[in-house]
């Protein structure tokens, strides 16, 4: 059997560090210059996990809500996601709930009380007397969402990064396992595949081609 | 060896320069204060040179800068080792005996500690511009080493130091390096010439294969370097035992990376590769004459080298251009050109070095075989394989593409056909001619002759009033562009953009402007030292959104690189106490209270943040959304820093761009949507397989269209295209022939090798950058020309249809079922052009 690819997407506000600690992670570098993601982009990385060499592909998206409409296209089969936020902002860290519901509700898991978040909060190199987000009450939140998984990280310092994405990747390959469980025998759409080898046959849920002239596509009010 | 101290707390490094630029990342390191000052006394020892290793501030080969890198003992009481850069251009200045000093140690073959031969030198001086540095060797975190590949030249070295700062990149052209291109000692053959393949023991003795792999093995006897199994391109250098630990763990896996990187540069016996994944033996033969390519340098030079030179002393040169010659004939004639390139027989050479993914797609007799590659590829085996190779088929074309233009411009004659014949390379024109049998539209372009102020001042009477017509005004800065050296954009984009008005006098537009100035001030004023509207929660949040990418926008530039020194906190009269006060409720950003952790500020960026919060109070509907720093920062800079001016030149951009913003994405949809009728018109082909790879959406054009393609050009040439785009001399909607045009011309790879949605993107992600925007400009325009031949030749024929069916009707009355199909079959045909569509052919604005 082929090499299993893991799709994680990481979501949070803008200027979180999201591309950041993609980055750190993947080329383990850093630089102040990361300029406002527009669009989207992905990294991949071979990692290790329980003896089995994974692909992961990571989605870095704009922080904006603004664009959160089109990123139903990128959050569809994903393994897992990733929220950010910046334990030195209070509101990045609030709007971590609406970050949650808008992935289950886009990237529409077959079992979403179960599908695995992990969350990080980034940028703890800062002096400590600008932090705003106390660990504890991370964490409480963490706990009340179905215990997920934690890490406070400096995609600056190369904190916690890799442990954070290895867990990731852990929880990623459970997902995926247990995806591919409830879906044997694939369903696969062979009408309007050819060569019947893509990436998307392993999803049930063959991602529709995007409508571009379609009105139905929801639109989000600001947060205020 | 390597026993020096690293214990002191303040990194003890010395770091000369780190400029930055809008390229590469290049991070500015203010030189720490609390530096143990370096005295006269100390010596500094040259014990190694290289030259002709390269840094690459921008993307642009013109701007690389040639230099030595050089380790450097300071000889105190407890040595220390510096790895230094230092460019060609602060040596030339001391003379020619310090130059001489670094060939001396280059050239020199054996090295010894004790040599009492010693260099010499002094280290220069910190020089902001000159991208200098020399760091002792305990303050480098780890090294990533990139050996020369098929698909880039030249092998390169980061460098990351532990306080987490990345120095310049260096890159190694060993064609140009003294120490490569040394007529090397001969040895003994072990095999005759003519035998081949070689056997393998040949390359262990020939050396170091690339300059980097040299300074890496020199560096060894400085410092512990680990080869990190986690990352096979990172090299820790003196790691912790925790580093030890987590980068020594081995993994048995088929690397495609671990594998090119193995052939290519660790050939030697003390190879950090285990043996059981050593490369294969590399086939080439012992060159006869000494070349300057045969042995070091890329692999793609090494693999030419060898059918030539193997049977005769014909310089691998020659044959590398005959290659690239032929790939552009390849890539002008045919669609898969990719495909051909990699079946072509000069190539077969470098099929050994492609990574295994790759490699197992060709059969015993070189040829590719696609078919059981995508039945083989499944679940993303092949994904990182593809795009490889379609990267890689690409750096091969243009380079071809490039060394024809050069040719073609040594010939005057041949020079001005060669945008035409370029043209003809996209698939549109096939269609064109075999549809309609029209002839291909020539691009009007010149770019070389850009307008300058004598040019524009002619255009202009004494009262202002302008003497040529305005279209006519247009055109030449569509054609031409506006002279970036100067201030003269200052002057014409406020009236490209229509702040000003073309046809009024000098008097008329003071009076327009200082209403304009008025209005602006007013605005303003609604919430600067308002601090009711300042710190209500709805423009708090306003504040922060734009503050955020107001931070992280073109810190590149001059204006916005140099952080604000802290305003002194001394004295309290009542009068500053008024200043800080309003202070406080009119800069943007210093104040907040939850802004988090983000990079420094300074007062361009306070201001241009300024700018983009007073827009709220203009377009009330719109609030601020991601990508307007990106198009209001370069106007900033080209307004010179002048608030009102960028202003309104904003409001202007903004007219045109305000649907890109809308809160349901209604606008960007409806373009992208255009820009997908605009490709099934064109490239049917093309079409097709973005349906078959679920592409239609065209996400992977999102960045292009939403900032007007900021972020795909270096920033000067972002410049030279929105003055272009804002003339709309050919369609209000030009941005969208730049992406047929940038699609265009990657047509071939995409439809090649990029056979799933995300591959796709991340193809176009990584083209930004790499663009030549005037064959770019020159495509599209002609990509234009031809849209509108096809448009006017359809309605022509519908014209004709209808008249024929109008004439005929009486008799065709009663046979309607038959004929009509016949009517509905040719129209089948021809293409059906939307609204959208023709809406692509107006111009000028409401």
């Amino acid at each position: 059997m082929g090499r299993v690819l893991l799709k994680v997407i990481i979501l949070g506000d803008s200027g979180v560090g999201k591309t950041s600690l993609m980055n750190q992670y993947v080329n383990k570098r850093f630089s102040n210059q990361y300029k406002a993601t527009i669009g989207a982009d992905f990294l991949t990385k071979e990692v290790m996990v329980d003896d089995r060499l994974v692909t992961m592909q990571l989605w870095d998206t704009a922080g904006q809500e603004r664009f959160q409409s089109l990123g139903v296209a990128f959050y569809r089969g994903a393994d897992c996601c990733v929220l950010v936020y910046d334990v030195n902002s209070a509101k990045s860290f609030e709007t971590l709930d609406s970050w949650r519901d808008e992935f289950l509700i886009q990237a529409s898991p077959h079992d979403p009380e179960n599908f695995p978040f992990v969350v990080l909060g980034n940028k703890i190199d800062v002096e400590e007397n600008k932090r705003q987000v106390t660990q504890k009450r991370a964490m409480t939140w963490c706990q009340s969402k179905g215990n997920i998984p934690y890490f406070e990280t400096s995609a600056k310092e190369a904190i916690n990064v890799e442990q954070a994405f290895q867990t990731v990747a852990k929880n990623a390959l459970q997902q995926e396992a247990e995806e591919q469980l409830l879906e044997s025998p694939p369903i696969v759409n062979l009408s309007q595949r050819t060569n019947g080898t893509s990436l998307s046959d392993r999803y049930v849920d063959y991602p529709d081609p995007i409508q571009l002239d379609s009105e139905s596509s929801q639109s989000y009010g600001c947060n205020c | 060896m390597g026993e020096t101290d690293c214990s002191s707390s303040s990194l003890d490094y010395n770091l000369l320069t780190a400029s930055s630029d809008s390229m590469v990342e290049i991070k500015r390191t203010d030189l720490p204060s609390d530096l143990p000052p370096y005295h006269d006394e100390d010596r500094y020892r040259l014990v190694y040179s290289k030259s002709k290793v390269y840094v690459n501030p921008t993307a642009y080969a013109r701007d690389n800068i040639p230099g030595f890198v050089a380790l450097v003992k300071r000889e105190a009481a407890n040595a220390t080792y510096l790895l230094a850069w230092i460019p060609e251009s602060l040596l030339n200045e001391r003379g020619s005996s310090e130059w001489d000093k670094f060939v001396k140690i280059e050239e020199k073959v054996a090295w010894d500690e004790e040599d009492e031969d010693v260099v010499l030198i002094d280290l220069p001086t910190q020089r902001p511009e000159s991208y200098a540095f020399s760091v002792p060797l305990t303050s480098i975190y780890s090294l990533i080493v990139n050996p020369p590949t098929l698909s880039s030249w030249y092998g390169s070295i980061g460098i990351n130091l532990i306080n987490g700062d990345t120095l310049p990149t260096l890159h190694f052209h060993d064609d140009e390096s003294h120490s490569f291109t040394l007529p090397t000692p001969p040895r003994p053959l072990v095999n005759n010439v003519s035998s081949y393949p070689p056997p393998p023991t040949h390359v262990a003795k020939s050396g170091n294969s690339w300059g980097g792999e040299d300074l890496l093995s020199r560096l060894r006897s400085y410092a512990h370097l680990l080869r990190s199994t986690l990352q096979p391109t990172l090299f820790l250098v003196d790691p912790s035992r925790a580093d030890i630990e987590a980068h020594t763990t081995q993994i048995f896996a088929d690397d495609a990376v671990d594998d090119i990187l193995a052939q290519s540069s660790y050939p030697n016996s003390d190879s950090p590769v285990p043996a059981h994944r050593r490369p294969r033996p590399i086939t080439f033969s012992p060159p006869l004459t000494p070349n300057p390519y045969s042995q070091h340098s890329s692999v793609l030079h090494r693999s030419l080298a060898s059918p030539t030179s193997s049977s005769s002393a014909q310089p691998s040169s020659q044959a590398r251009i005959a290659l690239l010659q032929s790939f552009s004939n390849i890539t002008r004639a045919t669609r898969h050109a990719a495909q051909n390139i990699l079946s072509h027989p000069l190539a077969k050479p470098i099929l050994p070095h492609l990574p295994d993914p790759v490699r197992s797609l060709v059969n015993a007799n070189g040829e590719w075989e696609w078919g059981s590659w995508v039945e083989k590829g499944g679940v993303g085996e092949f994904e990182s394989a593809r795009v490889y190779l379609a990267r890689w088929a690409r750096i091969v074309a243009e380079e071809g593409e490039r060394s024809r233009r050069r040719e073609a411009q040594a010939l005057p004659s041949a020079s001005s056909s060669s945008l035409a014949e370029e043209a003809s390379s996209l698939g549109i024109f096939e269609l064109l001619q075999s549809t309609s049998n029209l002839p291909t539209p020539k691009s009007s372009r010149d770019p070389t002759h850009p307008i300058d102020e004598k040019m524009w001042s002619k255009w202009f009477a004494e009262d202002g009033r302008p003497k040529v017509r305005v279209e006519e005004m247009k055109r030449e800065v569509f054609r031409r562009g506006v002279k970036a050296e100067g201030k003269l954009r200052q002057t014409v984009w406020p009236f490209v953009l229509g702040v000003f008005e073309w046809d009024a006098t000098h008097s008329e537009r003071e009076k327009l402007w200082a209403e304009k100035r008025k209005l602006y001030h007013e605005l303003k004023d609604q919430w600067c030292g308002v601090p009711e509207v300042f710190d209500r929660p709805d423009i708090l949040e306003e504040r922060h959104r734009i503050d955020v990418d107001c931070r992280r926008t073109d810190r590149t530039q001059p204006l916005f690189t140099t952080p604000t020194t802290t305003p002194s906190l001394s004295k309290t009269s009542a009068m500053e106490d008024e200043k800080k006060a309003f202070q406080r409720y009119s800069t943007i950003s210093p104040n907040m209270s939850d802004i988090g952790a983000q990079s420094p500020t300074n007062e361009h960026i306070d201001r241009l943040a300024g700018i983009l919060l007073t827009y709220n109070f203009y377009e009330k509907e719109l609030g601020y959304v991601q990508g307007m720093s990106d198009l209001c920062a370069p106007l900033y800079v080209v307004m010179d820093a002048d608030e009102e001016l960028t202003f309104w030149c904003f409001v202007e951009f903004m007219h045109r761009m305000k649907q890109n913003f809308l809160r349901d994405q209604s606008g960007m949809k409806k373009q992208l949507l255009t820009l997908q009728q605009l490709i099934a018109v064109m490239d049917p082909e093309l079409y097709r397989h973005l349906e078959k790879t679920d592409g239609l959406n065209l996400f992977f054009c999102f960045r292009w269209v939403l900032i007007a393609f900021k972020r795909e050009f270096p920033f000067d040439e972002v410049l030279r295209l929105w003055e272009v785009l804002w003339t709309d001399y050919y369609s209000n909607h030009f941005v969208l022939f730049i992406a047929l045009a940038v699609l265009e011309s990657h047509r071939d790879m995409i439809l090649r090798y990029l056979v799933e949605f995300d591959e796709i993107l991340k193809y176009c992600n990584e083209l930004s950058m790499t663009i030549e925007l005037d064959t770019t400009l020159a495509q599209a325009e002609v990509l234009f020309l031809s849209f509108a031949q096809l448009v006017a030749d359809i309605d022509r024929r519908k014209a004709e249809e209808q008249l024929l069916t109008s004439s005929t009707s009486g008799l065709r009355h009663r046979t309607s079922t038959t004929s009509n199909g016949k009517t509905r079959d040719s129209n089948i045909s021809m293409p059906t052009l939307s609204e959208n569509l023709r809406e692509l052919l107006n111009t000028g604005r409401p």
